[in-house]
């Protein structure tokens, strides 16, 4: 990981990512009719960048045909993911424990970045995009990359 | 019933309550399981959103030898004091024990067997069948589980395998 090289500012961002999703799950009501983006915790958050580009990213529910269907997963990760691991990243692979692709923070996060950017510049490598550690929103604990995301981007 | 299905539950760190011989119970699920046949989504939401609404009225007592492994371990921030990151690590925990929940958190490094210990309690036993909890307690499952230790230096339980067994 590369995280040396981050700018503060993304630490910063980060932060604030962290604290807008624990003032959403602590307030939850539903009572009040609005529609929560957040009524639990994700189990990770996580920041990264690339150029001027920044962004963050978290775990979450049925992310995988989230990301797909309605965030629409950059082809470049599509077939990193798909690359790494010989899994459709739009499909869950049922067993014990079930194989999950595109799910995590890394993902979510980097997917981000690759459609803010559009046509402008390339990556040729997702290593180039660089990771804050990832934590744990209840808590802001440290949190491991898992073996799919360092394959992927390290 | 529209329950959190294994790849819900493994990317988010959900809070649940229950009932456990009469006592108010919290646990963060820290992307471990939460336990078969347990509430749906919209029940385990209200249950949330009712929690939210709770005053808090409890003193608190934490479990200070295993928040210092736990900070001491996960924790790396330079910038904050040692006391700085025990806060950061106990509120979420601390809140709940406030209105009244023993408040449990999954200790992550048994990612098979999932473990839980206490991280926060009322200092004086509140009991679920307080007025306070009048809204509350016909949501939440109740469970009556023999010589179940709710002490602080209880060691790590495997609370979604016992409540699975009830």
């Amino acid at each position: 990981m590369k995280t040396k090289e981050l700018s503060k500012h993304i630490h910063t961002i980060l932060q604030n990512y962290i604290k807008d999703i624990i003032i959403e799950v602590d307030t939850y009501c539903m009572s009040t009719g609005k529609k929560a983006k957040y009524t639990f915790y994700p189990a990770v958050a996580i920041g990264c960048e690339y150029g001027h580009y920044k962004s963050c990213g978290r775990s979450k529910k049925s992310e995988i045909k989230a990301l797909v269907r309605k965030i629409s997963l950059h082809p470049i990760l599509f077939t990193a993911l798909k690359k790494a691991t010989n899994v459709e990243p739009e499909q869950v692979i049922k067993g014990y424990p079930p194989i999950f692709v595109g799910t995590c923070a890394e993902d979510h996060a980097a997917n981000e970045i690759l459609l803010k950017m559009g046509g402008k510049g390339r990556i040729t490598s997702l290593n180039e995009i660089k990771f804050t550690k990832p934590r744990r929103p209840r808590t802001f604990e440290k949190r491991k990359m898992c073996q799919t995301c360092k394959l992927v981007f390290q | 019933m529209n329950t959190y299905l294994y790849e819900d539950v493994v990317n988010l760190d959900i809070d649940w309550y229950c009932i456990i011989n009469n006592r108010l119970v919290h646990v963060a699920s820290n992307a471990g399981q939460i336990p078969k046949n347990f509430y749906s989504i919209k029940d385990l939401e209200k249950i949330h959103s009712i929690v939210n609404r709770l005053p808090k009225s409890s003193e608190v007592i934490t479990n200070e030898e295993w928040i210092k492994t736990v900070v001491t371990e996960y924790y790396e921030q330079e910038d904050a004091t040692f006391q700085e990151k025990i806060d950061l690590y106990t509120r979420s925990f601390v809140q709940k024990a406030q209105k009244g929940f023993i408040s449990f958190d999954r200790v992550y490094e048994f990612e098979s067997s999932d473990q839980y210990h206490i991280v926060a309690a009322p200092v004086d036993v509140v009991n679920a069948d307080d007025k306070k909890y009048y809204d509350l307690r016909p949501l939440l499952l109740e469970y009556n589980i023999k010589d179940f230790d709710f002490s602080m230096s209880a060691n790590a339980i495997d609370l979604v395998n016992i409540i699975n067994e009830q």
